[in-house]
């Protein structure tokens, strides 16, 4: 079977653990999040030299991995609840090696000079592409993308048609705001934008082809974000329950809340096999469809129960800002309801015939 | 998506499918597929089949009548013969006891009861919960006395599945009353027919008679047939438990109880519905999750670095998914679900089944899998494991 991490993924893993518990802490999240942009062009760069932003990337195009590390970066994401926005660069980076391994845009974006977002279908309303070869236009409204308000580009994989598009085109409008979860998230206005001949990265099924891929890693990117996420909520309420006193004798000695950790402990197992079996269809040359849609909604569900939990099992001090708890549940909630989130996927899994 | 078998592995799933599709006796298949109950002969007929094929006890050594099977291909032979309509092979001997003589018996012991475990001619069932022990099963008070060559038992042993079936019983009892209740425990093999032996069925809510009450009145039982030392008897009950529960995920049975929700949903119009599609998507995505977690733990254990308390896991999930698909089905029969009648679908009735009896196997099978979640150690014991052993919380 090819489920154990090769012995390079495992290093990765390592060394994005090693990093965040090093340069990441709640203060450093804070911080970020504080900036203008919404996070830290600093950590960005540093980022950029570990390679995460080419997670995705294979060797060939300047990367060093593929399927299974861009989703080990994603969960190291979760985990640190990092407000860079790594996830839509990974993306953008995805779609770019597919399309146009060639592309001058690609060392500038593996190497954080420049940023841009990876933009899916499922991420818009009122997609609509018009026009012929060379003629094409683009409209359509993208209402939650982290760190698009800092993006220098925009590189999107739609159904038949996946192209790049400058964040200062004449059609596109940008307006970054707060979100829940405390990143600087922005809603992006495609207004018939007009697509110029070297925009375009490649139309017709080869497109087809590399938007459905691009789905499916942002479906795992989701995944995994959500394993990290709840794997890190768990241990910090698993930590505190040793510590805490309460009646003469530490909380995590009474049955009732015994049996909720064990709970928590076995939805993060299986948010881990859920992230793992969407990796396991990108790694494959899956396509997205019912099975990975549960496996999203299924650990977006329960790394919500886990983030609800951890809360509860803290007590008061579980509401409080000075720890991490609320920022988590921020995260997972938004996780849940931004396009191309869980909701989303649920909907499709209650209408759709397939 | 696919967890990426190795050839031989796929090789081993593509013979046991086909096996089993050419060999699976189609009354005994339907009757699994309608969760009507099984008779004795109904296990035997199929497990003789498996036993002629040399498949019984595939994970045994081979120098004990088994084929040296990796866990994996345990598992890819439970999932695919289940998955198709097999009966759940009895685990009393293969799973249970014959593991543990294997492993702590003397040789006369191998020599006389394990050739009748592979040949599927010795029934075998557990004698381990007493009345007043349960979950605490070390407080157990069966008495073993010595008398010369002999223990004299006495006592009982309830939820015994299928000893009404069973040639031999291997029984928890107790040889140490001084101790702490751990370490004054034996394991004996006892033959039901010694004089003494009383076995009163116990019916459950569905209405069938698998578990029974057996009464220990002055058993007179050989020494030999004791399992390792006087009194290590808990340490080799560990043993065992562990085994049971690494087969406890049951993923294959969910599968197939799936494709029986969704056929039933089809019937009565309702495959559209929110109320099903909403319902049919949450199973489907909680066993999706727990057979990546089994797969998980699958590579786990076969390159050693399995934490121990992974069967817990699994019984967990697995009792909970079965019983909530039983549910879900039942639910979806709507009213048609009202009429049952036990004797209508008594265990000796292997017509091929009217949708009335068909329907009444759905309604036994959502009864019956209230068990899973209580038996194997419940739920909430599986729960103190984890948090003791995973967890690490006193």
């Amino acid at each position: 079977m090819k489920i154990t991490p090769t012995e390079e993924q495992a290093l990765l893993a390592q060394s994005v653990t090693r990093f965040l518990a090093d340069r990441y802490g709640d203060d450093a999240r804070r911080a970020s999040e504080a900036m203008p942009d919404g996070f830290d062009r600093n950590v960005w760069t540093a980022i950029a030299d570990l390679g995460w932003l080419g997670a995705a990337v294979g060797e060939a195009a300047g990367g060093f991995g593929g399927p299974r590390e861009m989703a080990i970066v994603a969960e190291g994401v979760g985990s640190a609840m990092m407000a860079e926005p790594v996830i839509p660069a990974c993306l953008a980076l995805a779609i770019l090696e597919a399309a146009d391994p060639q592309s001058a845009l690609l060392p500038a974006l593996l190497g954080g000079e420049r940023m841009a977002c990876g933009l899916v279908s499922e991420m818009a309303e009122g997609l609509a592409v018009a026009g012929t070869n060379g003629a094409r236009t683009v409209t359509g409204r993208f209402r939650a993308v982290p760190g698009a308000a800092a993006a220098d580009a925009f590189v999107l994989a739609l159904p038949d048609l996946a192209c790049v598009l400058d964040a200062s085109a004449k059609g596109v409008t940008v307006s970054g705001y707060r979100g829940m979860d405390g990143r600087r998230h922005a809603e992006i206005s495609l207004d018939g934008v007009a697509v110029s001949a070297d925009a375009v990265l490649c139309e017709g099924e080869a497109a087809g082809r590399i938007a459905a891929r691009a789905s499916l890693l942002h479906a795992m990117a989701v995944t995994a974000e959500a394993s990290g996420l709840a794997a890190r909520l768990f241990a910090d309420t698993l930590a505190y329950a040793g510590q805490r006193e309460q009646f003469g004798q530490p909380i995590g000695r009474f049955q009732a809340l015994q049996h909720r950790l064990a709970d928590m402990f076995v939805a993060v197992e299986e948010i881990r096999s859920l992230a793992l079996a969407v990796a396991r269809a990108a790694e494959d040359g899956g396509k997205p469809g019912r099975a990975v849609s549960q496996a999203l909604v299924g650990a977006v569900d329960r790394a919500l129960h886990v983030a609800k939990e951890a809360i509860q099992l803290h007590g008061g001090v579980g509401m409080t800002e000075d720890l991490p708890l609320g920022a988590g549940l921020r995260r997972v909630k938004v996780l849940q309801l931004m396009p191309g989130g869980a909701e989303d996927h649920r909907s499709r899994l209650t209408t759709s015939k397939d | 998506m696919d967890a990426g078998w190795s050839p031989s592995d796929i090789a081993f799933r593509d013979e046991v499918r086909a096996f089993t599709r050419e060999n699976l006796p189609s009354d005994i298949r339907d009757k699994v597929m309608s969760g009507r109950p099984l008779a004795r002969s109904d296990h035997m007929r199929w497990q003789d089949i498996l036993a002629r094929k040399g498949w019984i006890a595939g994970f045994w050594p081979e120098r004990y009548g088994g084929c040296d099977w990796t866990p994996a291909q345990s598992y890819i032979f439970q999932e695919e013969t289940t998955y198709a309509g097999a009966p759940w092979l009895l685990p009393f001997g293969v799973n249970y006891v014959g593991p543990v003589i294997y492993t702590y018996g003397t040789e006369e012991q191998k020599a006389r009861h394990l050739p009748g475990i592979v040949s599927n001619e010795v029934f075998w069932c557990q004698g381990y919960s007493e009345p007043n022990a349960g979950s605490d099963l070390a407080r157990l008070s069966t008495r073993a006395e010595r008398d010369g060559d002999h223990y004299v038992v006495n006592g009982s042993k309830i939820w015994t599945s299928m000893a009404h079936w069973a040639d031999w019983i291997f029984a928890l009892v107790r040889t140490d009353p001084q101790v702490r209740p751990q370490a004054g425990i034996s394991f004996l093999l006892i033959d039901l027919r010694s004089p003494g032996v009383s076995i009163r069925p116990i019916r459950s809510i569905e209405g069938a008679h698998h578990l029974n009450q057996v009464f220990f009145d002055n058993v007179r039982v050989p020494v030999e047939n004791r399992i390792g030392e006087e009194n290590k008897g808990w340490t080799y009950a560990k043993y065992l438990l562990g085994h049971e529960r690494v087969l406890s995920a049951e993923i294959g049975k969910a599968k197939r109880m799936l494709d029986r929700l969704r056929a039933i949903a089809a019937e009565r119009g309702l495959s559209g519905s929110y109320r099903h599609r909403d319902r049919l998507n949450q199973l489907e995505t909680d066993l999706l999750a727990l057979e990546w977690t089994t797969l998980r733990m699958l590579e786990a254990v076969m390159d050693g670095s399995a934490p121990g308390f992974e069967a817990s896991v699994l019984k967990l999930r697995g009792s909970t998914i079965v019983q909530a698909i039983a549910e879900a089905t039942a639910d979806t029969l709507g009213p048609e679900a009202v009429p049952y009648d036990p004797s209508l679908i008594a265990e000796g009735t292997n017509d091929p089944g009217s949708e009335l009896a068909r329907h009444m196997g759905i309604v036994s099978e959502f009864l019956f899998q209230r068990a899973p979640t209580i038996w194997g150690g419940s739920n909430e014991i599986q729960r103190n494991i984890i948090s003791k052993h995973a967890l690490g919380l006193g």
